[in-house]
Protein backbone atom coordinates (compact mmCIF):
# COMPACT_ATOMS: atom_id res chain seq x y z
CA UNK A 1 0.00 0.00 0.00
CA UNK A 2 2.85 1.98 1.08
CA UNK A 3 4.20 2.42 -2.65
CA UNK A 4 0.86 3.48 -4.13
CA UNK A 5 1.10 6.42 -1.88
CA UNK A 6 5.17 7.15 -3.56
CA UNK A 7 3.79 6.37 -6.63
CA UNK A 8 1.35 8.95 -6.46
CA UNK A 9 3.77 11.40 -4.98
CA UNK A 10 5.93 10.24 -8.16
CA UNK A 11 3.43 11.37 -10.21
CA UNK A 12 2.45 14.46 -9.19
CA UNK A 13 6.15 15.54 -9.61
CA UNK A 14 6.76 14.78 -12.79
CA UNK A 15 3.39 16.12 -14.23
CA UNK A 16 4.02 19.27 -12.26
CA UNK A 17 7.85 19.23 -13.08
CA UNK A 18 6.64 18.44 -17.00
CA UNK A 19 4.17 22.17 -16.79
CA UNK A 20 7.13 23.85 -15.02
CA UNK A 21 9.39 22.68 -17.99
CA UNK A 22 6.86 23.30 -21.03
CA UNK A 23 5.13 26.08 -19.96
CA UNK A 24 7.44 29.00 -21.99
CA UNK A 25 8.67 26.80 -24.48
CA UNK A 26 9.89 28.87 -27.47
CA UNK A 27 10.52 28.07 -31.12
CA UNK A 28 13.10 30.88 -31.78
CA UNK A 29 15.92 30.60 -29.62
CA UNK A 30 15.33 27.91 -27.11
CA UNK A 31 16.49 27.99 -24.08
CA UNK A 32 19.23 26.51 -21.53
CA UNK A 33 16.63 24.47 -20.26
CA UNK A 34 14.51 24.10 -22.85
CA UNK A 35 17.53 22.40 -25.10
CA UNK A 36 18.37 19.89 -22.21
CA UNK A 37 14.57 18.64 -22.30
CA UNK A 38 14.36 18.73 -25.96
CA UNK A 39 17.61 16.75 -25.65
CA UNK A 40 16.76 14.35 -23.22
CA UNK A 41 13.37 13.60 -24.72
CA UNK A 42 14.51 13.39 -28.22
CA UNK A 43 17.16 10.93 -26.98
CA UNK A 44 14.64 9.01 -25.60
CA UNK A 45 12.77 9.29 -28.07
CA UNK A 46 14.90 8.01 -30.95
CA UNK A 47 16.45 5.13 -28.73
CA UNK A 48 12.55 3.21 -28.73
CA UNK A 49 11.99 4.07 -32.51
CA UNK A 50 15.50 2.52 -33.25
CA UNK A 51 14.87 -0.47 -31.36
CA UNK A 52 10.70 -0.48 -32.46
CA UNK A 53 10.88 0.53 -36.08
CA UNK A 54 8.72 2.70 -38.10
CA UNK A 55 5.69 0.39 -37.34
CA UNK A 56 6.02 0.40 -33.64
CA UNK A 57 6.01 4.26 -33.18
CA UNK A 58 2.87 4.06 -31.66
CA UNK A 59 4.16 2.76 -28.86
CA UNK A 60 7.10 4.78 -27.91
CA UNK A 61 5.23 7.71 -25.79
CA UNK A 62 4.03 4.44 -23.62
CA UNK A 63 7.81 3.36 -23.68
CA UNK A 64 8.77 6.73 -22.56
CA UNK A 65 6.65 6.89 -19.54
CA UNK A 66 7.51 3.41 -18.41
CA UNK A 67 11.31 4.36 -18.19
CA UNK A 68 11.05 7.80 -17.13
CA UNK A 69 8.63 6.19 -14.41
CA UNK A 70 10.88 3.08 -13.55
CA UNK A 71 13.97 5.61 -13.44
CA UNK A 72 12.27 7.75 -10.76
CA UNK A 73 10.87 5.21 -8.94
CA UNK A 74 14.54 3.18 -8.39
CA UNK A 75 16.13 6.98 -7.85
CA UNK A 76 13.66 7.82 -5.17
CA UNK A 77 15.45 6.07 -2.63
CA UNK A 78 18.20 8.25 -2.91
CA UNK A 79 15.64 10.68 -0.97
CA UNK A 80 14.66 8.33 1.42
CA UNK A 81 11.72 6.78 0.21
CA UNK A 82 11.14 3.40 -0.08
CA UNK A 83 11.41 2.43 -4.10
CA UNK A 84 7.97 1.86 -5.42
CA UNK A 85 10.00 -0.64 -7.48
CA UNK A 86 11.18 -3.08 -4.58
CA UNK A 87 7.24 -3.52 -4.18
CA UNK A 88 6.61 -6.82 -6.36
CA UNK A 89 2.61 -5.55 -6.72
CA UNK A 90 4.80 -2.63 -8.85
CA UNK A 91 7.28 -4.71 -10.60
CA UNK A 92 4.29 -7.50 -11.01
CA UNK A 93 1.82 -4.66 -12.36
CA UNK A 94 4.55 -3.39 -14.72
CA UNK A 95 5.24 -6.69 -16.31
CA UNK A 96 1.82 -7.34 -16.80
CA UNK A 97 0.83 -4.06 -18.78
CA UNK A 98 4.10 -4.49 -21.07
CA UNK A 99 3.00 -8.61 -21.67
CA UNK A 100 -0.24 -7.05 -22.85
CA UNK A 101 1.20 -4.55 -24.82
CA UNK A 102 3.38 -7.03 -26.46
CA UNK A 103 0.52 -9.67 -27.11
CA UNK A 104 -1.19 -6.30 -28.32
CA UNK A 105 1.06 -5.07 -30.68
CA UNK A 106 1.29 -8.50 -32.32
CA UNK A 107 -2.58 -9.28 -32.86
CA UNK A 108 -3.04 -5.45 -33.85
CA UNK A 109 0.35 -5.99 -36.30
CA UNK A 110 -0.61 -9.33 -38.04
CA UNK A 111 -4.19 -9.71 -37.17
CA UNK A 112 -6.03 -12.43 -34.51
CA UNK A 113 -5.46 -14.83 -36.61
CA UNK A 114 -1.67 -14.29 -37.33
CA UNK A 115 -0.76 -13.83 -33.98
CA UNK A 116 -2.07 -17.08 -33.49
CA UNK A 117 -0.25 -18.40 -36.04
CA UNK A 118 2.75 -16.59 -35.23
CA UNK A 119 3.16 -18.94 -32.12
CA UNK A 120 3.79 -21.80 -34.30
CA UNK A 121 6.90 -19.97 -35.45
CA UNK A 122 9.67 -20.91 -36.47
CA UNK A 123 8.64 -24.63 -36.14
CA UNK A 124 5.71 -26.40 -35.30
CA UNK A 125 7.69 -28.19 -32.49
CA UNK A 126 8.50 -24.74 -30.61
CA UNK A 127 4.75 -23.78 -29.73
CA UNK A 128 4.17 -25.01 -26.46
CA UNK A 129 7.58 -22.98 -25.74
CA UNK A 130 5.91 -19.78 -27.47
CA UNK A 131 2.87 -20.25 -25.52
CA UNK A 132 4.69 -20.87 -22.48
CA UNK A 133 6.79 -17.29 -23.02
CA UNK A 134 3.74 -15.24 -22.53
CA UNK A 135 3.94 -16.41 -18.59
CA UNK A 136 7.52 -16.70 -18.57
CA UNK A 137 8.32 -13.45 -20.00
CA UNK A 138 6.19 -10.79 -17.64
CA UNK A 139 7.76 -13.05 -15.23
CA UNK A 140 11.40 -12.67 -15.77
CA UNK A 141 11.13 -8.87 -16.49
CA UNK A 142 8.74 -8.78 -12.67
CA UNK A 143 11.29 -10.54 -10.80
CA UNK A 144 14.79 -8.95 -12.49
CA UNK A 145 13.69 -5.55 -11.71
CA UNK A 146 12.15 -6.70 -8.02
CA UNK A 147 15.14 -8.71 -7.61
CA UNK A 148 17.73 -5.86 -8.77
CA UNK A 149 16.42 -3.32 -6.69
CA UNK A 150 15.81 -5.56 -3.48
CA UNK A 151 19.48 -7.40 -4.48
CA UNK A 152 20.86 -3.62 -4.06
CA UNK A 153 18.48 -2.59 -1.06
CA UNK A 154 19.94 -5.28 0.85
CA UNK A 155 23.33 -5.24 0.25
CA UNK A 156 23.31 -1.56 0.66
CA UNK A 157 21.80 -1.58 4.29
CA UNK A 158 25.02 -4.06 5.12
CA UNK A 159 27.15 -1.89 4.43
CA UNK A 160 25.65 0.90 5.95
CA UNK A 161 25.71 -1.92 8.77
CA UNK A 162 29.36 -2.36 8.82
CA UNK A 163 30.01 1.80 8.49
CA UNK A 164 27.38 3.99 8.05
CA UNK A 165 30.15 6.81 7.09
CA UNK A 166 31.89 7.50 3.88
CA UNK A 167 31.56 3.75 3.10
CA UNK A 168 28.47 3.63 1.66
CA UNK A 169 29.10 6.37 -0.49
CA UNK A 170 30.56 4.58 -3.95
CA UNK A 171 27.99 1.99 -3.47
CA UNK A 172 25.23 3.78 -3.33
CA UNK A 173 26.28 5.14 -7.01
CA UNK A 174 26.20 1.58 -8.19
CA UNK A 175 23.24 0.33 -6.55
CA UNK A 176 21.07 3.24 -5.85
CA UNK A 177 21.93 4.82 -9.28
CA UNK A 178 23.83 2.83 -11.68
CA UNK A 179 21.89 -0.15 -11.03
CA UNK A 180 18.48 1.81 -10.91
CA UNK A 181 19.10 3.38 -13.97
CA UNK A 182 20.58 0.15 -15.90
CA UNK A 183 17.57 -1.67 -14.82
CA UNK A 184 14.81 0.80 -15.86
CA UNK A 185 17.30 0.88 -19.25
CA UNK A 186 16.69 -3.45 -19.27
CA UNK A 187 13.03 -3.48 -18.69
CA UNK A 188 11.99 -1.21 -21.27
CA UNK A 189 14.88 -2.44 -24.09
CA UNK A 190 13.50 -6.26 -23.59
CA UNK A 191 9.75 -4.78 -23.57
CA UNK A 192 10.64 -2.43 -27.09
CA UNK A 193 12.44 -5.79 -28.34
CA UNK A 194 9.44 -8.40 -27.41
CA UNK A 195 7.12 -5.55 -29.28
CA UNK A 196 9.13 -5.31 -32.63
CA UNK A 197 9.70 -8.48 -32.38
CA UNK A 198 5.62 -9.31 -32.78
CA UNK A 199 5.18 -6.32 -35.06
CA UNK A 200 8.16 -7.72 -37.41
CA UNK A 201 6.88 -11.17 -37.29
CA UNK B 1 6.94 -6.26 -0.33
CA UNK B 2 6.49 -10.03 -1.25
CA UNK B 3 2.84 -10.14 -0.75
CA UNK B 4 1.11 -10.03 -3.51
CA UNK B 5 -2.33 -8.24 -3.72
CA UNK B 6 -4.80 -7.81 -6.76
CA UNK B 7 -5.96 -4.27 -5.79
CA UNK B 8 -2.36 -3.18 -5.08
CA UNK B 9 -1.41 -3.57 -8.59
CA UNK B 10 -4.58 -2.89 -10.01
CA UNK B 11 -4.07 0.57 -8.70
CA UNK B 12 -0.31 0.52 -9.95
CA UNK B 13 -1.78 0.03 -13.54
CA UNK B 14 -3.99 2.96 -12.76
CA UNK B 15 -1.46 4.70 -11.62
CA UNK B 16 1.13 3.97 -14.52
CA UNK B 17 -1.84 5.02 -17.08
CA UNK B 18 -2.79 7.94 -15.68
CA UNK B 19 0.99 9.03 -15.73
CA UNK B 20 1.27 8.08 -19.51
CA UNK B 21 -1.45 10.20 -20.49
CA UNK B 22 -0.35 12.76 -18.55
CA UNK B 23 2.59 13.12 -19.50
CA UNK B 24 1.58 12.37 -22.70
CA UNK B 25 -0.16 15.77 -22.66
CA UNK B 26 2.42 17.55 -20.61
CA UNK B 27 5.72 16.93 -21.42
CA UNK B 28 5.67 14.78 -25.25
CA UNK B 29 2.87 16.57 -26.85
CA UNK B 30 4.11 20.45 -26.00
CA UNK B 31 7.40 19.29 -27.35
CA UNK B 32 6.42 17.66 -30.37
CA UNK B 33 3.90 20.59 -30.74
CA UNK B 34 7.16 22.94 -30.46
CA UNK B 35 9.40 21.04 -32.84
CA UNK B 36 6.89 20.56 -35.85
CA UNK B 37 6.44 24.32 -35.23
CA UNK B 38 10.00 24.86 -35.60
CA UNK B 39 10.26 22.72 -38.36
CA UNK B 40 7.90 24.34 -40.20
CA UNK B 41 9.19 27.53 -39.87
CA UNK B 42 12.31 26.41 -41.23
CA UNK B 43 10.70 24.90 -43.79
CA UNK B 44 8.78 28.27 -44.43
CA UNK B 45 11.93 30.01 -44.25
CA UNK B 46 13.89 27.85 -46.65
CA UNK B 47 10.89 27.83 -49.00
CA UNK B 48 11.05 31.42 -48.69
CA UNK B 49 14.74 31.83 -49.30
CA UNK B 50 14.62 29.85 -52.83
CA UNK B 51 11.69 31.77 -53.76
CA UNK B 52 14.08 34.69 -53.42
CA UNK B 53 16.79 33.02 -54.80
CA UNK B 54 15.13 32.44 -57.81
CA UNK B 55 13.98 35.76 -57.90
CA UNK B 56 16.82 37.34 -57.60
CA UNK B 57 18.14 34.72 -60.37
CA UNK B 58 14.99 36.28 -63.05
CA UNK B 59 16.73 39.64 -61.80
CA UNK B 60 19.73 39.23 -63.15
CA UNK B 61 19.44 37.24 -66.07
CA UNK B 62 16.53 40.49 -66.74
CA UNK B 63 19.44 42.66 -66.18
CA UNK B 64 22.23 40.71 -68.09
CA UNK B 65 19.77 40.91 -71.14
CA UNK B 66 19.33 44.59 -70.72
CA UNK B 67 23.05 45.17 -70.76
CA UNK B 68 23.73 43.35 -73.62
CA UNK B 69 20.87 44.90 -75.55
CA UNK B 70 22.28 48.55 -73.98
CA UNK B 71 25.95 47.49 -75.21
CA UNK B 72 24.83 46.28 -78.79
CA UNK B 73 22.22 49.81 -79.17
CA UNK B 74 25.31 51.91 -78.25
CA UNK B 75 27.05 49.64 -81.19
CA UNK B 76 24.36 50.39 -83.27
CA UNK B 77 24.80 53.90 -82.57
CA UNK B 78 28.27 54.33 -82.53
CA UNK B 79 28.05 52.48 -86.24
CA UNK B 80 25.46 54.89 -87.40
CA UNK B 81 27.29 57.78 -86.33
CA UNK B 82 30.88 56.46 -87.89
CA UNK B 83 29.27 55.67 -91.42
CA UNK B 84 27.44 59.18 -91.47
CA UNK B 85 30.65 60.98 -90.48
CA UNK B 86 32.31 59.15 -93.07
CA UNK B 87 29.28 60.15 -95.44
CA UNK B 88 29.71 63.42 -94.63
CA UNK B 89 33.46 63.65 -94.81
CA UNK B 90 33.08 61.88 -98.20
CA UNK B 91 30.47 64.55 -99.00
CA UNK B 92 32.89 67.59 -97.91
CA UNK B 93 35.56 66.22 -99.36
CA UNK B 94 34.28 65.43 -103.01
CA UNK B 95 32.64 69.44 -103.04
CA UNK B 96 35.80 70.48 -102.39
CA UNK B 97 37.47 68.78 -105.36
CA UNK B 98 34.39 69.70 -107.32
CA UNK B 99 34.97 73.18 -106.30
CA UNK B 100 38.86 73.30 -106.84
CA UNK B 101 38.63 71.81 -109.99
CA UNK B 102 36.13 74.37 -110.88
CA UNK B 103 38.47 76.93 -109.74
CA UNK B 104 41.56 75.31 -111.81
CA UNK B 105 39.20 75.51 -114.37
CA UNK B 106 38.23 78.96 -114.28
CA UNK B 107 41.72 80.15 -113.76
CA UNK B 108 42.87 78.18 -117.14
CA UNK B 109 40.39 79.94 -118.67
CA UNK B 110 41.34 83.29 -117.37
CA UNK B 111 44.74 82.79 -118.10
CA UNK B 112 44.05 81.76 -121.40
CA UNK B 113 41.82 84.83 -122.14
CA UNK B 114 44.95 87.10 -120.48
CA UNK B 115 47.24 85.78 -123.06
CA UNK B 116 45.19 85.98 -126.07
CA UNK B 117 44.57 89.89 -125.18
CA UNK B 118 48.23 90.00 -124.51
CA UNK B 119 48.87 88.90 -128.31
CA UNK B 120 46.27 90.64 -129.40
CA UNK B 121 47.79 93.51 -127.87
CA UNK B 122 51.21 92.82 -129.13
CA UNK B 123 50.14 92.10 -133.24
CA UNK B 124 48.52 95.65 -132.98
CA UNK B 125 51.47 96.67 -131.67
CA UNK B 126 54.05 95.18 -134.24
CA UNK B 127 51.42 95.97 -137.04
CA UNK B 128 51.34 99.89 -135.87
CA UNK B 129 55.59 99.24 -135.80
CA UNK B 130 55.30 97.67 -139.32
CA UNK B 131 53.45 100.57 -140.16
CA UNK B 132 55.86 103.31 -138.74
CA UNK B 133 58.74 101.46 -139.93
CA UNK B 134 57.42 101.79 -143.50
CA UNK B 135 56.03 105.18 -142.97
CA UNK B 136 59.68 106.01 -142.10
CA UNK B 137 61.56 104.52 -145.24
CA UNK B 138 59.15 106.03 -147.34
CA UNK B 139 59.73 109.35 -145.61
CA UNK B 140 63.52 109.28 -145.41
CA UNK B 141 66.63 108.72 -147.99
CA UNK B 142 66.92 105.65 -149.47
CA UNK B 143 70.22 103.57 -149.24
CA UNK B 144 72.61 101.47 -147.29
CA UNK B 145 72.72 103.64 -144.40
CA UNK B 146 69.30 104.25 -144.34
CA UNK B 147 68.54 100.68 -144.67
CA UNK B 148 71.03 99.44 -141.95
CA UNK B 149 69.68 102.11 -139.93
CA UNK B 150 66.16 101.20 -140.44
CA UNK B 151 66.90 97.47 -139.73
CA UNK B 152 68.66 98.09 -136.64
CA UNK B 153 65.82 100.65 -135.36
CA UNK B 154 62.87 97.84 -136.45
CA UNK B 155 65.32 95.30 -134.88
CA UNK B 156 65.78 98.20 -131.24
CA UNK B 157 61.65 98.57 -131.78
CA UNK B 158 60.68 95.01 -132.03
CA UNK B 159 63.34 93.55 -130.31
CA UNK B 160 62.32 95.62 -127.08
CA UNK B 161 58.62 94.85 -127.35
CA UNK B 162 59.71 90.97 -128.30
CA UNK B 163 61.04 90.95 -124.65
CA UNK B 164 58.71 93.00 -122.86
CA UNK B 165 55.88 91.11 -124.11
CA UNK B 166 57.13 87.17 -123.82
CA UNK B 167 58.54 88.22 -120.67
Amino acid sequence: MESNVIIWGIIAVLVLLSIWLTHDLKVENPGKKQLMLEAGIEWLENFFKDLLGEQGSRYTPYMMTVIIFIAVSNLSGLLGFKPPTKDMNVTAALAIMSIVLIEYAGIHAQGTLGWVKSFTRPMALVTPINIMEIAIRPVSLCMRLFGNMVGGFVVMELIKGICPVLLPFPFTLYFDIFDGLIQAYVFCLLTSLFISEQIEA
Amino acid sequence: MLNISLWNMVGVVVEVLLLYVLLKKFLFKPIKDIQEKRQAMIDGQMQKADAANAEALAFKEQYAQKISGVQSESNQILEDARKQAKNEYDRIVEQANGEAGDILVKAKKNMELEREKAMREMETQVADLALSAASKILGSKTGTDSDLNLYDQFLDKAGDTDDRTLN
